[in-house]
Protein backbone atom coordinates (compact mmCIF):
# COMPACT_ATOMS: atom_id res chain seq x y z
CA UNK A 1 0.00 0.00 0.00
CA UNK A 2 1.73 3.55 -1.24
CA UNK A 3 1.83 6.41 1.27
CA UNK A 4 -1.18 8.85 2.32
CA UNK A 5 -0.26 12.14 -0.14
CA UNK A 6 -2.32 15.01 1.18
CA UNK A 7 -3.65 17.78 -0.92
CA UNK A 8 -4.85 21.04 -0.32
CA UNK A 9 -8.82 20.65 -0.67
CA UNK A 10 -9.38 22.58 -3.98
CA UNK A 11 -12.10 19.84 -5.49
CA UNK A 12 -11.89 19.23 -9.11
CA UNK A 13 -13.67 20.91 -11.78
CA UNK A 14 -15.33 19.07 -14.12
CA UNK A 15 -13.14 20.96 -16.77
CA UNK A 16 -10.14 19.18 -15.37
CA UNK A 17 -11.96 16.17 -14.75
CA UNK A 18 -12.68 16.19 -18.56
CA UNK A 19 -9.16 17.22 -19.22
CA UNK A 20 -8.07 13.98 -17.55
CA UNK A 21 -10.69 11.65 -18.63
CA UNK A 22 -8.11 13.05 -22.15
CA UNK A 23 -5.79 12.00 -20.58
CA UNK A 24 -6.36 8.91 -18.99
CA UNK A 25 -6.88 7.79 -22.75
CA UNK A 26 -3.76 8.31 -23.86
CA UNK A 27 -2.12 6.70 -20.16
CA UNK A 28 -0.87 9.98 -19.15
CA UNK A 29 -4.10 11.04 -15.82
CA UNK A 30 -2.98 10.98 -12.79
CA UNK A 31 -5.62 11.72 -10.55
CA UNK A 32 -3.60 11.90 -7.42
CA UNK A 33 -1.68 15.29 -9.06
CA UNK A 34 -2.60 18.71 -7.21
CA UNK A 35 -3.62 19.71 -10.45
CA UNK A 36 -6.47 17.41 -10.07
CA UNK A 37 -7.75 18.98 -7.27
CA UNK A 38 -7.39 22.91 -8.63
CA UNK A 39 -10.98 24.58 -8.31
CA UNK A 40 -12.86 26.50 -10.34
CA UNK A 41 -15.68 28.30 -8.39
CA UNK A 42 -18.54 27.60 -10.66
CA UNK A 43 -18.54 23.98 -10.44
CA UNK A 44 -18.18 23.75 -6.73
CA UNK A 45 -21.86 22.44 -6.75
CA UNK A 46 -20.73 19.24 -8.41
CA UNK A 47 -17.47 18.92 -6.89
CA UNK A 48 -18.95 19.03 -3.19
CA UNK A 49 -21.62 16.35 -4.09
CA UNK A 50 -18.59 14.65 -6.28
CA UNK A 51 -16.77 14.70 -2.81
CA UNK A 52 -19.88 13.68 -1.12
CA UNK A 53 -20.29 10.50 -3.22
CA UNK A 54 -16.70 9.34 -3.45
CA UNK A 55 -15.92 9.77 0.33
CA UNK A 56 -18.86 8.25 1.26
CA UNK A 57 -18.57 5.29 -0.91
CA UNK A 58 -15.29 4.59 0.01
CA UNK A 59 -16.41 4.06 3.59
CA UNK A 60 -13.97 5.98 5.07
CA UNK A 61 -13.14 5.65 8.82
CA UNK A 62 -14.98 8.43 10.69
CA UNK A 63 -11.73 9.52 12.47
CA UNK A 64 -10.31 10.46 8.68
CA UNK A 65 -13.43 11.60 7.99
CA UNK A 66 -13.48 13.54 10.64
CA UNK A 67 -9.59 14.93 10.04
CA UNK A 68 -10.71 15.97 7.22
CA UNK A 69 -14.16 17.61 7.68
CA UNK A 70 -11.41 19.94 9.36
CA UNK A 71 -8.39 20.63 7.24
CA UNK A 72 -10.57 20.29 4.05
CA UNK A 73 -8.06 17.97 2.24
CA UNK A 74 -8.05 15.42 -0.31
CA UNK A 75 -5.76 12.39 0.35
CA UNK A 76 -4.46 9.62 -2.14
CA UNK A 77 -2.77 6.36 -1.15
CA UNK A 78 -2.46 3.04 -3.58
CA UNK A 79 -5.53 1.80 -3.41
CA UNK A 80 -7.21 5.33 -4.56
CA UNK A 81 -8.02 9.03 -4.26
CA UNK A 82 -11.16 10.62 -2.28
CA UNK A 83 -11.63 13.76 -1.38
CA UNK A 84 -13.64 14.66 1.65
CA UNK A 85 -15.60 15.95 3.58
CA UNK A 86 -18.32 13.85 2.88
CA UNK A 87 -21.01 15.36 5.16
CA UNK A 88 -21.52 18.52 6.52
CA UNK A 89 -21.16 18.48 10.07
CA UNK A 90 -23.17 21.27 10.87
CA UNK A 91 -25.53 21.51 7.23
CA UNK A 92 -26.06 25.14 7.57
CA UNK A 93 -23.06 26.27 8.56
CA UNK A 94 -21.13 26.61 5.46
CA UNK A 95 -17.79 29.04 5.98
CA UNK A 96 -14.44 27.53 6.72
CA UNK A 97 -11.73 26.57 5.05
CA UNK A 98 -13.20 23.45 3.29
CA UNK A 99 -14.66 22.99 6.66
CA UNK A 100 -18.05 21.74 5.49
CA UNK A 101 -19.89 21.64 2.66
CA UNK A 102 -19.57 24.73 0.14
CA UNK A 103 -17.86 26.40 2.63
CA UNK A 104 -14.69 27.13 0.44
CA UNK A 105 -16.90 28.47 -1.90
CA UNK A 106 -18.46 30.81 0.01
CA UNK A 107 -22.29 29.40 -0.68
CA UNK A 108 -24.61 29.22 2.25
CA UNK A 109 -26.79 26.67 2.95
CA UNK A 110 -25.84 23.00 1.57
CA UNK A 111 -29.57 21.91 1.62
CA UNK A 112 -29.89 23.93 -1.65
CA UNK A 113 -26.73 22.83 -3.25
CA UNK A 114 -28.02 19.70 -2.78
CA UNK A 115 -31.21 20.03 -4.68
CA UNK A 116 -29.03 21.95 -7.20
CA UNK A 117 -26.40 19.60 -7.79
CA UNK A 118 -26.35 18.03 -11.68
CA UNK A 119 -23.62 15.85 -11.60
CA UNK A 120 -26.70 13.04 -11.26
CA UNK A 121 -27.41 13.96 -14.53
CA UNK A 122 -24.11 15.18 -15.89
CA UNK A 123 -21.78 13.30 -13.94
CA UNK A 124 -17.77 13.00 -15.00
CA UNK A 125 -16.04 9.11 -14.61
CA UNK A 126 -14.10 9.92 -11.28
CA UNK A 127 -10.44 8.86 -12.06
CA UNK A 128 -8.81 6.42 -9.81
CA UNK A 129 -5.51 6.30 -8.79
CA UNK A 130 -3.43 5.49 -11.77
CA UNK A 131 -6.30 4.42 -14.22
CA UNK A 132 -9.96 5.51 -14.52
CA UNK A 133 -13.16 4.57 -12.55
CA UNK A 134 -15.97 5.41 -14.63
CA UNK A 135 -18.86 5.92 -12.05
CA UNK A 136 -21.68 4.78 -14.66
CA UNK A 137 -19.86 2.06 -16.54
CA UNK A 138 -17.47 0.55 -14.02
CA UNK A 139 -15.62 -2.49 -15.12
CA UNK A 140 -17.08 -5.59 -14.18
CA UNK A 141 -15.46 -9.04 -11.71
CA UNK A 142 -14.78 -11.64 -14.51
CA UNK A 143 -13.88 -14.89 -12.84
CA UNK A 144 -11.79 -17.00 -15.92
CA UNK A 145 -10.28 -19.98 -13.77
CA UNK A 146 -6.42 -19.69 -13.90
CA UNK A 147 -6.02 -17.68 -16.68
CA UNK A 148 -3.00 -15.62 -17.61
CA UNK A 149 -0.52 -13.99 -14.96
CA UNK A 150 1.31 -11.49 -17.05
CA UNK A 151 0.38 -12.75 -20.78
CA UNK A 152 1.67 -16.03 -19.68
CA UNK A 153 -1.07 -18.55 -19.84
CA UNK A 154 -1.48 -20.93 -16.52
CA UNK A 155 -3.14 -23.99 -16.83
CA UNK A 156 -5.87 -24.45 -14.74
CA UNK A 157 -5.13 -28.47 -15.47
CA UNK A 158 -3.00 -31.22 -13.82
CA UNK A 159 0.72 -30.78 -15.39
CA UNK A 160 2.71 -33.94 -15.20
CA UNK A 161 5.96 -34.85 -16.97
CA UNK A 162 6.09 -36.64 -19.87
CA UNK A 163 4.05 -39.59 -20.20
CA UNK A 164 2.16 -38.68 -17.65
CA UNK A 165 0.83 -35.72 -18.87
CA UNK A 166 -2.05 -37.51 -20.85
CA UNK A 167 -3.29 -39.18 -18.00
CA UNK A 168 -3.20 -36.11 -15.70
CA UNK A 169 -5.04 -33.70 -18.35
CA UNK A 170 -7.99 -36.17 -18.94
CA UNK A 171 -8.97 -35.58 -15.16
CA UNK A 172 -10.01 -32.19 -17.33
CA UNK A 173 -9.65 -28.22 -15.72
CA UNK A 174 -8.85 -30.01 -12.11
CA UNK A 175 -7.99 -26.42 -10.61
CA UNK A 176 -10.97 -24.12 -12.62
CA UNK A 177 -13.24 -24.02 -9.21
CA UNK A 178 -10.02 -23.05 -7.03
CA UNK A 179 -8.91 -20.40 -9.65
CA UNK A 180 -12.28 -19.18 -9.36
CA UNK A 181 -12.43 -18.38 -6.17
CA UNK A 182 -9.01 -17.03 -6.09
CA UNK A 183 -10.37 -14.51 -8.68
CA UNK A 184 -13.36 -13.52 -6.56
CA UNK A 185 -10.95 -13.29 -3.77
CA UNK A 186 -8.84 -10.47 -5.21
CA UNK A 187 -12.42 -9.52 -6.75
CA UNK A 188 -13.54 -8.64 -3.54
CA UNK A 189 -12.49 -5.06 -2.28
CA UNK A 190 -10.24 -5.30 1.10
CA UNK A 191 -9.70 -8.68 1.03
CA UNK A 192 -6.11 -9.71 1.68
CA UNK A 193 -3.78 -10.64 -1.45
CA UNK A 194 -1.74 -13.23 0.77
CA UNK A 195 -4.66 -14.73 2.63
CA UNK A 196 -6.30 -15.35 -1.10
CA UNK A 197 -3.05 -16.65 -2.35
CA UNK A 198 -2.68 -19.03 0.33
CA UNK A 199 -6.46 -20.26 0.17
CA UNK A 200 -5.66 -21.49 -3.32
CA UNK A 201 -2.80 -23.59 -2.97
CA UNK A 202 -5.50 -25.36 -0.06
CA UNK A 203 -8.05 -25.12 -2.30
CA UNK A 204 -6.04 -26.59 -5.00
CA UNK A 205 -4.71 -30.08 -2.90
CA UNK A 206 -8.32 -30.77 -1.47
CA UNK A 207 -9.31 -30.67 -4.68
CA UNK A 208 -6.78 -32.52 -6.37
CA UNK A 209 -7.42 -35.16 -3.61
CA UNK A 210 -10.44 -35.67 -4.43
CA UNK A 211 -10.81 -35.66 -8.22
CA UNK A 212 -7.46 -37.90 -8.45
CA UNK A 213 -8.75 -40.53 -6.05
CA UNK A 214 -6.98 -43.60 -6.51
CA UNK A 215 -4.71 -42.13 -8.76
CA UNK A 216 -3.47 -39.83 -6.00
CA UNK A 217 -0.47 -41.73 -4.56
CA UNK A 218 0.81 -41.50 -8.42
CA UNK A 219 -0.08 -38.21 -9.47
CA UNK A 220 -0.54 -36.47 -6.19
CA UNK A 221 2.79 -35.02 -5.74
CA UNK A 222 2.34 -32.78 -9.30
CA UNK A 223 -1.03 -31.59 -7.15
CA UNK A 224 1.14 -30.82 -4.26
CA UNK A 225 3.82 -28.97 -6.65
CA UNK A 226 1.38 -27.27 -8.70
CA UNK A 227 -0.49 -25.83 -5.96
CA UNK A 228 2.41 -24.65 -4.40
CA UNK A 229 4.23 -23.03 -6.73
CA UNK A 230 1.19 -21.31 -7.97
CA UNK A 231 1.07 -19.74 -4.16
CA UNK A 232 4.87 -19.20 -4.25
CA UNK A 233 5.12 -18.03 -7.54
CA UNK A 234 1.48 -15.52 -7.12
CA UNK A 235 3.90 -14.15 -3.36
CA UNK A 236 7.59 -14.56 -4.59
CA UNK A 237 9.31 -11.75 -4.01
CA UNK A 238 11.34 -11.53 -6.62
CA UNK A 239 8.70 -11.45 -9.48
CA UNK A 240 5.44 -10.32 -7.03
CA UNK A 241 5.70 -6.36 -7.69
CA UNK A 242 5.02 -7.04 -11.53
CA UNK A 243 2.91 -9.95 -11.69
CA UNK A 244 0.24 -11.08 -9.04
CA UNK A 245 0.69 -7.09 -7.13
CA UNK A 246 -0.33 -5.50 -10.00
CA UNK A 247 -3.07 -7.75 -10.59
CA UNK A 248 -4.50 -8.02 -7.17
CA UNK A 249 -4.16 -4.08 -6.74
CA UNK A 250 -6.25 -3.45 -10.36
CA UNK A 251 -8.46 -5.97 -8.84
CA UNK A 252 -9.28 -4.25 -5.84
CA UNK A 253 -9.15 -0.43 -7.36
CA UNK A 254 -11.88 -2.23 -9.96
CA UNK A 255 -14.07 -3.89 -6.84
CA UNK A 256 -13.82 -0.57 -5.59
CA UNK A 257 -14.61 1.26 -8.32
CA UNK A 258 -17.90 -0.73 -8.46
CA UNK A 259 -18.53 0.15 -5.03
CA UNK A 260 -18.32 3.36 -5.77
CA UNK A 261 -20.38 3.45 -8.78
CA UNK A 262 -23.64 1.01 -7.10
CA UNK A 263 -23.11 4.13 -4.18
CA UNK A 264 -23.29 7.02 -6.74
CA UNK A 265 -26.13 5.26 -8.14
CA UNK A 266 -27.74 4.93 -5.22
CA UNK A 267 -27.13 8.51 -4.10
CA UNK A 268 -28.62 9.67 -7.41
CA UNK A 269 -31.81 7.73 -7.59
CA UNK A 270 -32.32 8.81 -3.29
CA UNK A 271 -31.92 12.46 -5.13
CA UNK A 272 -34.36 11.25 -7.61
CA UNK A 273 -32.52 11.95 -10.43
CA UNK A 274 -31.82 8.11 -11.59
CA UNK A 275 -28.41 7.63 -12.63
CA UNK B 1 -87.93 -5.40 -79.93
CA UNK B 2 -91.71 -5.55 -79.14
CA UNK B 3 -92.89 -5.61 -75.45
CA UNK B 4 -94.86 -8.26 -74.56
CA UNK B 5 -96.75 -9.19 -71.19
CA UNK B 6 -96.24 -13.10 -71.81
CA UNK B 7 -91.99 -12.42 -71.96
CA UNK B 8 -92.22 -10.56 -68.90
CA UNK B 9 -93.68 -12.87 -66.61
CA UNK B 10 -91.39 -15.07 -67.71
CA UNK B 11 -88.87 -13.43 -66.72
CA UNK B 12 -90.40 -12.45 -63.84
CA UNK B 13 -91.33 -16.06 -62.68
CA UNK B 14 -87.45 -16.80 -63.71
CA UNK B 15 -86.07 -14.25 -61.30
CA UNK B 16 -88.52 -15.38 -58.63
CA UNK B 17 -87.54 -19.41 -58.88
CA UNK B 18 -83.61 -18.40 -59.29
CA UNK B 19 -83.68 -16.33 -55.75
CA UNK B 20 -86.19 -18.94 -53.85
CA UNK B 21 -83.27 -21.51 -54.94
CA UNK B 22 -80.53 -19.60 -53.73
CA UNK B 23 -82.29 -18.65 -50.81
CA UNK B 24 -83.07 -22.17 -50.17
CA UNK B 25 -79.32 -22.96 -51.27
CA UNK B 26 -78.13 -20.80 -48.30
CA UNK B 27 -80.28 -22.11 -45.45
CA UNK B 28 -80.34 -25.79 -46.51
CA UNK B 29 -78.70 -28.54 -44.74
CA UNK B 30 -76.91 -29.13 -47.35
CA UNK B 31 -74.13 -26.48 -47.14
CA UNK B 32 -71.12 -26.83 -44.65
CA UNK B 33 -71.15 -23.66 -42.45
CA UNK B 34 -67.75 -21.28 -42.66
CA UNK B 35 -66.52 -22.74 -39.51
CA UNK B 36 -67.35 -26.16 -38.71
CA UNK B 37 -65.62 -27.83 -36.20
CA UNK B 38 -66.08 -31.51 -37.93
CA UNK B 39 -64.85 -29.67 -41.44
CA UNK B 40 -61.74 -28.38 -39.80
CA UNK B 41 -61.04 -32.06 -37.50
CA UNK B 42 -61.76 -33.62 -41.25
CA UNK B 43 -59.19 -31.31 -42.76
CA UNK B 44 -56.44 -31.60 -39.73
CA UNK B 45 -56.98 -35.36 -39.46
CA UNK B 46 -53.82 -36.26 -40.93
CA UNK B 47 -52.05 -33.48 -39.12
CA UNK B 48 -53.16 -34.79 -35.74
CA UNK B 49 -52.24 -38.38 -36.34
CA UNK B 50 -49.26 -37.82 -37.61
CA UNK B 51 -48.56 -35.65 -34.79
CA UNK B 52 -49.57 -38.24 -32.71
CA UNK B 53 -47.40 -40.76 -34.03
CA UNK B 54 -44.66 -38.86 -33.77
CA UNK B 55 -44.98 -38.29 -30.01
CA UNK B 56 -45.59 -41.86 -29.67
CA UNK B 57 -42.33 -42.70 -31.77
CA UNK B 58 -40.56 -40.05 -29.80
CA UNK B 59 -42.16 -41.80 -26.28
CA UNK B 60 -41.30 -45.06 -27.60
CA UNK B 61 -37.73 -44.50 -28.62
CA UNK B 62 -37.32 -42.03 -25.32
CA UNK B 63 -38.43 -45.30 -23.38
CA UNK B 64 -35.91 -47.45 -25.07
CA UNK B 65 -32.98 -45.26 -24.32
CA UNK B 66 -33.79 -45.61 -20.65
CA UNK B 67 -32.82 -48.37 -18.44
CA UNK B 68 -36.15 -48.80 -16.70
CA UNK B 69 -39.63 -47.09 -17.77
CA UNK B 70 -40.64 -44.40 -15.69
CA UNK B 71 -43.82 -44.80 -13.16
CA UNK B 72 -46.70 -42.57 -14.07
CA UNK B 73 -48.49 -41.07 -11.39
CA UNK B 74 -51.36 -38.60 -11.13
CA UNK B 75 -51.26 -36.04 -8.96
CA UNK B 76 -52.41 -32.69 -8.10
CA UNK B 77 -50.11 -29.81 -9.03
CA UNK B 78 -49.61 -28.83 -5.83
CA UNK B 79 -48.68 -32.58 -4.60
CA UNK B 80 -46.00 -32.38 -7.37
CA UNK B 81 -44.51 -29.08 -7.17
CA UNK B 82 -44.06 -29.62 -3.33
CA UNK B 83 -40.53 -30.76 -3.60
CA UNK B 84 -37.68 -29.46 -6.11
CA UNK B 85 -40.03 -28.96 -9.44
CA UNK B 86 -36.88 -29.56 -11.33
CA UNK B 87 -37.15 -33.14 -10.77
CA UNK B 88 -40.60 -33.48 -12.09
CA UNK B 89 -41.16 -35.29 -15.84
CA UNK B 90 -44.37 -34.22 -17.10
CA UNK B 91 -43.65 -37.30 -20.29
CA UNK B 92 -41.98 -40.19 -21.26
CA UNK B 93 -40.02 -38.08 -23.26
CA UNK B 94 -38.77 -35.56 -20.22
CA UNK B 95 -37.69 -38.29 -18.50
CA UNK B 96 -35.53 -39.45 -20.96
CA UNK B 97 -34.09 -36.23 -21.27
CA UNK B 98 -33.49 -36.32 -17.80
CA UNK B 99 -31.37 -39.20 -17.51
CA UNK B 100 -29.26 -38.42 -20.23
CA UNK B 101 -28.59 -35.58 -18.58
CA UNK B 102 -27.79 -37.53 -15.35
CA UNK B 103 -30.31 -35.77 -13.19
CA UNK B 104 -30.70 -37.67 -9.86
CA UNK B 105 -33.23 -39.39 -8.67
CA UNK B 106 -34.85 -39.21 -5.12
CA UNK B 107 -32.77 -42.70 -4.43
CA UNK B 108 -29.71 -40.78 -5.14
CA UNK B 109 -30.25 -37.20 -3.33
CA UNK B 110 -31.46 -39.45 -0.76
CA UNK B 111 -28.16 -41.54 -0.34
CA UNK B 112 -26.43 -37.71 -0.65
CA UNK B 113 -27.93 -37.81 2.65
CA UNK B 114 -26.07 -39.95 4.49
CA UNK B 115 -22.59 -41.05 2.30
CA UNK B 116 -19.44 -40.13 3.11
CA UNK B 117 -18.03 -37.88 -0.21
CA UNK B 118 -14.69 -39.15 -0.12
CA UNK B 119 -15.66 -42.30 -0.41
CA UNK B 120 -16.55 -41.55 -4.20
CA UNK B 121 -12.99 -39.88 -4.58
CA UNK B 122 -11.73 -40.08 -8.34
CA UNK B 123 -15.08 -40.85 -9.10
CA UNK B 124 -16.01 -39.76 -13.41
CA UNK B 125 -19.50 -40.89 -13.07
CA UNK B 126 -21.10 -38.05 -13.35
CA UNK B 127 -24.53 -39.58 -11.92
CA UNK B 128 -22.04 -39.86 -8.48
CA UNK B 129 -20.03 -36.82 -9.02
CA UNK B 130 -23.68 -34.58 -8.29
CA UNK B 131 -24.42 -37.13 -5.05
CA UNK B 132 -20.25 -36.51 -3.86
CA UNK B 133 -21.28 -32.44 -4.70
CA UNK B 134 -24.60 -32.79 -2.96
CA UNK B 135 -22.87 -34.39 0.21
CA UNK B 136 -20.08 -32.24 0.30
CA UNK B 137 -22.50 -29.46 0.47
CA UNK B 138 -24.25 -31.30 3.03
CA UNK B 139 -21.30 -31.16 4.97
CA UNK B 140 -20.20 -27.50 4.56
CA UNK B 141 -17.48 -27.92 2.40
CA UNK B 142 -18.59 -25.88 -0.14
CA UNK B 143 -15.32 -25.55 -2.29
CA UNK B 144 -14.92 -28.96 -2.83
CA UNK B 145 -18.95 -29.34 -3.32
CA UNK B 146 -18.59 -26.32 -6.15
CA UNK B 147 -15.68 -28.14 -7.74
CA UNK B 148 -17.61 -31.87 -7.75
CA UNK B 149 -20.91 -30.14 -9.35
CA UNK B 150 -18.99 -28.36 -12.10
CA UNK B 151 -16.94 -31.60 -12.89
CA UNK B 152 -20.13 -33.24 -13.28
CA UNK B 153 -21.22 -30.11 -15.49
CA UNK B 154 -18.64 -31.10 -18.34
CA UNK B 155 -20.43 -33.71 -19.03
CA UNK B 156 -24.06 -32.33 -19.59
CA UNK B 157 -25.39 -32.71 -15.99
CA UNK B 158 -27.32 -29.38 -15.92
CA UNK B 159 -28.88 -30.25 -12.65
CA UNK B 160 -25.21 -30.27 -11.25
CA UNK B 161 -24.52 -27.35 -12.55
CA UNK B 162 -26.83 -25.72 -10.73
CA UNK B 163 -26.54 -26.92 -7.91
CA UNK B 164 -23.04 -26.09 -8.59
CA UNK B 165 -23.83 -22.41 -8.59
CA UNK B 166 -25.96 -23.12 -4.99
CA UNK B 167 -22.61 -24.11 -3.57
CA UNK B 168 -20.89 -21.65 -4.80
CA UNK B 169 -23.17 -18.62 -3.59
CA UNK B 170 -22.59 -20.56 0.29
CA UNK B 171 -18.78 -20.73 -0.32
CA UNK B 172 -18.82 -16.91 -1.17
CA UNK B 173 -20.98 -16.03 1.49
CA UNK B 174 -18.40 -18.03 4.06
CA UNK B 175 -15.47 -16.46 2.64
CA UNK B 176 -16.19 -13.04 1.50
CA UNK B 177 -19.97 -11.99 2.81
CA UNK B 178 -23.37 -11.11 2.05
CA UNK B 179 -23.46 -11.61 -1.53
CA UNK B 180 -23.06 -8.48 -3.13
CA UNK B 181 -23.44 -6.94 -6.95
CA UNK B 182 -20.14 -8.51 -8.07
CA UNK B 183 -20.48 -12.35 -6.83
CA UNK B 184 -24.75 -11.86 -7.96
CA UNK B 185 -23.30 -11.15 -11.33
CA UNK B 186 -21.24 -14.55 -11.22
CA UNK B 187 -23.70 -16.39 -10.11
CA UNK B 188 -26.59 -15.24 -11.87
CA UNK B 189 -24.25 -15.79 -15.19
CA UNK B 190 -23.62 -19.33 -13.70
CA UNK B 191 -27.70 -19.88 -13.90
CA UNK B 192 -27.62 -18.81 -17.69
CA UNK B 193 -25.09 -21.86 -18.74
CA UNK B 194 -28.24 -24.56 -18.04
CA UNK B 195 -30.82 -22.06 -19.55
CA UNK B 196 -29.02 -21.60 -22.45
CA UNK B 197 -28.15 -25.51 -22.48
CA UNK B 198 -32.15 -25.72 -22.63
CA UNK B 199 -33.33 -26.26 -18.82
CA UNK B 200 -35.77 -24.11 -18.55
CA UNK B 201 -36.14 -25.16 -14.90
CA UNK B 202 -33.65 -23.20 -13.97
CA UNK B 203 -36.31 -20.99 -13.09
CA UNK B 204 -37.33 -22.45 -9.89
CA UNK B 205 -33.75 -21.28 -8.26
CA UNK B 206 -34.14 -18.17 -9.88
CA UNK B 207 -37.41 -18.12 -7.46
CA UNK B 208 -36.13 -19.58 -4.60
CA UNK B 209 -32.51 -19.77 -3.39
CA UNK B 210 -30.72 -17.10 -5.59
CA UNK B 211 -34.13 -14.61 -6.18
CA UNK B 212 -32.50 -12.23 -4.98
CA UNK B 213 -29.26 -12.49 -7.34
CA UNK B 214 -31.15 -11.13 -10.34
CA UNK B 215 -31.73 -7.79 -8.84
CA UNK B 216 -28.15 -7.31 -8.11
CA UNK B 217 -26.49 -8.20 -11.02
CA UNK B 218 -25.13 -6.29 -13.66
CA UNK B 219 -26.27 -7.43 -17.15
CA UNK B 220 -23.18 -6.54 -18.57
CA UNK B 221 -21.64 -8.97 -16.15
CA UNK B 222 -23.69 -11.64 -16.41
CA UNK B 223 -23.65 -11.26 -20.39
CA UNK B 224 -19.42 -11.59 -20.45
CA UNK B 225 -19.04 -13.88 -17.29
CA UNK B 226 -21.85 -16.30 -19.04
CA UNK B 227 -19.95 -16.57 -22.00
CA UNK B 228 -16.95 -17.46 -20.50
CA UNK B 229 -18.55 -20.02 -18.45
CA UNK B 230 -20.02 -21.85 -21.34
CA UNK B 231 -16.45 -21.58 -22.99
CA UNK B 232 -14.81 -23.18 -20.09
CA UNK B 233 -17.47 -25.65 -19.84
CA UNK B 234 -16.67 -26.74 -23.28
CA UNK B 235 -12.55 -26.67 -22.62
CA UNK B 236 -13.01 -28.55 -19.71
CA UNK B 237 -15.27 -31.42 -21.44
CA UNK B 238 -12.66 -31.18 -24.53
CA UNK B 239 -9.51 -31.84 -22.08
CA UNK B 240 -11.87 -35.22 -20.94
CA UNK B 241 -12.04 -36.44 -24.04
CA UNK B 242 -15.87 -35.49 -23.77
CA UNK B 243 -18.39 -34.60 -26.44
CA UNK B 244 -19.25 -30.45 -25.39
CA UNK B 245 -22.37 -29.91 -23.43
CA UNK B 246 -24.36 -28.71 -26.51
CA UNK B 247 -28.13 -27.10 -26.67
CA UNK B 248 -30.94 -29.96 -26.30
CA UNK B 249 -34.34 -28.40 -24.70
CA UNK B 250 -35.73 -30.22 -22.13
CA UNK B 251 -39.28 -30.87 -22.97
CA UNK B 252 -42.82 -29.43 -21.70
CA UNK B 253 -41.34 -25.99 -21.15
CA UNK B 254 -44.86 -24.38 -21.45
CA UNK B 255 -46.72 -26.95 -19.79
CA UNK B 256 -43.64 -26.78 -16.86
CA UNK B 257 -44.05 -23.14 -16.56
CA UNK B 258 -47.69 -23.01 -16.40
CA UNK B 259 -47.88 -25.80 -13.51
CA UNK B 260 -44.96 -24.10 -12.38
CA UNK B 261 -46.75 -20.04 -12.08
CA UNK B 262 -50.25 -22.31 -10.98
CA UNK B 263 -48.01 -24.05 -8.28
CA UNK B 264 -46.91 -20.56 -6.90
CA UNK B 265 -50.42 -18.85 -7.18
CA UNK B 266 -51.18 -21.48 -4.23
CA UNK B 267 -54.74 -22.75 -6.68
CA UNK B 268 -52.96 -25.93 -7.26
CA UNK B 269 -55.47 -28.80 -7.27
CA UNK B 270 -55.65 -29.50 -11.04
CA UNK B 271 -54.29 -33.05 -11.56
CA UNK B 272 -51.08 -33.96 -13.71
CA UNK B 273 -49.01 -36.95 -14.62
CA UNK B 274 -46.06 -37.10 -14.06
CA UNK B 275 -43.37 -40.31 -14.65
CA UNK B 276 -40.83 -41.15 -11.94
CA UNK B 277 -38.20 -42.17 -12.85
CA UNK B 278 -36.72 -45.60 -11.58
Amino acid sequence: MAEARTFPDTGPTKHLLRSLRRAEATGAGNPCSPRFHSRRRSSMNSSRALKLVVASVLGLGGGAVADGAIAGTSTCTGSGCWVYPPFLPNPGGGGGVGGGWGGGDGSSDPRDEYHKISWCTDAPGYAWDGHGCDLYNPPVLTVNGCGTAGGVPVPDFLVAPGALQGGAAAFGAMFKAACDAHDMCYGTHGNDKHQCDERLRQDMIADGQQKLGGAFPALGVFVIGQATAYARFLQWEWIEPWTSQPAYDRSQMDAACRTSSAAFKNYCDHLGFGS
Amino acid sequence: MKFSWKAASLLAVLICGGGLWLLDSYVGEDVDPLQSVDHEDHLLQPYSDAMAGMKAHRDAEAMASMKKPPQQRTLTVREAFAGDPRLIALSVEEAAWMDRHHYPKAADLAEAESIDPRQLAGTRDPRLLTIAGSAFKKRGEYMLAMSQHFDAGAHGALYAYQQGAVAERALYEERFGPTNRDSAGVLRARLEVPLALGDHTVQYLMDTVMADVDAMASPKQVQIQSREFLRALAEDARLQGLAPPSVDPRPNAAQWNDLYQLSRSGVADQLVTIYERQ
